[in-house]
């Protein structure tokens, strides 16, 4: 596939991925990065409306309520599919490697994920076998009145304490964080009819 | 004066209660205006004089405690009749939610079997604010305890059945949660 369709040149560049890398290692509370301009306006826009096409069932527990799409790696959609096929290629995952410093083995996850009025994920760590780095791109705009932010934990003793930075839901920001016994992350809870609409996975390794 | 609502004191009522308690398909009973108007107006002024304190572990719950005791002979003969179990006195934590808190399920931190007695001493709570009782038994099943004042819930809480909170969201935050909690 041609990534250029979809990327930002300079987002491969050598010398922007020396930046990244070190960005990505000393960035607190841990290692993780917020690239607001690696995939294109109208690209989000495209994923934006195929999105809205597809069927989100509400999830409830006592650690999360908001709706998902099943996993979209079995999606029919062409722009689905060359997202993924974008995710999965040999230069993304070269990058992500190059980037993280972290060894993947090309497989990822994707779902969708719509955050309305009250939704929210309560604090996690994201360990589950084979997760190395958790991945969102953000497809729409929320104000801090609107709540819905990305909540990452310092912590103690592996544990977590208080939120040490929070990352506000931005159209096209790509944000990812290496799943560590310290990678405690939420999402606050959304606090008006604005709703907070995602495409997420994992890179697994 | 009644302490237990007269209605719940009829030894043919006790007995339904206590055979629900004992033989029903998810070991529970819930029962509303359990105290008598005058007992109840008491424990409220009580529960309304403790001092709360804060109380975060972020992966577990965030909530206010305080402690609080029913002594009661009519309430612990009650209690001893239906669960089949000798109860003199009751050592409540009393818990104060709102707006942010939650108590949630974690590996770290997983109760003891035993038998569940939660008195909901709040007013007029809304559902769709959050704050519901819920037990889980791991399995998908999940039994939430419906909120309403004057309330006795009484959950024999078996080996990998748990309960946890559910986070209270921005339309509670004018409100407070209250619920009296032991276990025996």
């Amino acid at each position: 596939m041609n990534l250029n369709n979809w990327l930002n040149p300079k987002s491969f560049s050598a010398e922007n991925i020396q930046k990244l890398q070190s960005s990505f290692s000393n960035n607190k509370p841990f290692s993780h990065l917020e690239l607001p301009d690696f995939i294109k306006q109208e690209k989000i826009i495209e994923l934006l409306q195929t999105l809205s096409k597809q069927e989100f069932l509400p999830k409830q527990a006592d650690l999360f309520q908001f709706s998902q799409t099943a996993d979209l790696l079995y999606s029919n959609d062409a722009v689905l599919k060359e997202f993924i096929a974008l995710l999965s290629s040999p230069e993304m995952i070269d990058f992500m490697q190059k980037v993280t410093n972290l060894k993947l083995n090309g497989k990822i996850d994707l779902f969708g994920s719509i955050y309305q009025d009250t939704d929210f994920l309560l604090p996690h760590d994201d360990r589950l076998a084979g997760r190395k780095i958790a991945f969102m791109l953000y497809l729409n705009d929320l104000d801090e009145k609107d709540g819905g932010a990305l909540a990452l934990y310092e912590s103690k003793n592996k544990t977590p304490t208080k939120i040490a930075k929070r990352i506000l839901p931005r159209a096209g920001i790509f944000a990812l964080f290496e799943v560590s016994p310290l990678s405690f992350h939420a999402v606050e809870e959304v606090l008006t009819d604005t709703q907070r609409i995602t495409l997420s996975g994992w890179f697994y390794g | 004066m009644d302490d237990v609502n007269q209605a719940y004191q009829k030894e043919e009522t006790k007995q339904k209660i206590r055979k629900t308690f004992l033989h029903g398909d998810f070991p529970a009973v819930i029962l509303k205006a359990f105290f008598s108007k005058e007992f109840y107006e008491g424990l409220i002024k009580k529960v309304s004089s403790l001092h709360f304190k804060k109380d975060i572990v972020v992966l577990h719950h965030s909530y206010a405690v305080s402690n609080f005791k029913i002594s009661s002979k009519e309430f612990c003969d009650f209690i001893s009749f239906v669960i089949k179990k000798k109860v003199e006195e009751v050592s409540f934590t009393a818990y104060s939610l709102t707006w942010k808190d939650y108590l949630i399920l974690h590996d770290r931190y997983v109760e003891k079997p035993g038998i569940d007695i939660i008195i909901d001493v709040t007013d007029h709570w809304n559902t769709e604010w959050g704050g519901v009782v819920t037990y889980t038994d791991g399995r998908g099943n999940y039994y939430p305890l419906s909120p309403a004042e004057n309330s006795l819930a009484l959950v024999e809480r078996k080996k990998g059945l748990n309960k946890y909170l559910q986070y209270i969201n921005h339309y509670g935050k004018e409100k407070n949660r209250i619920l009296l909690v032991a276990t025996v």
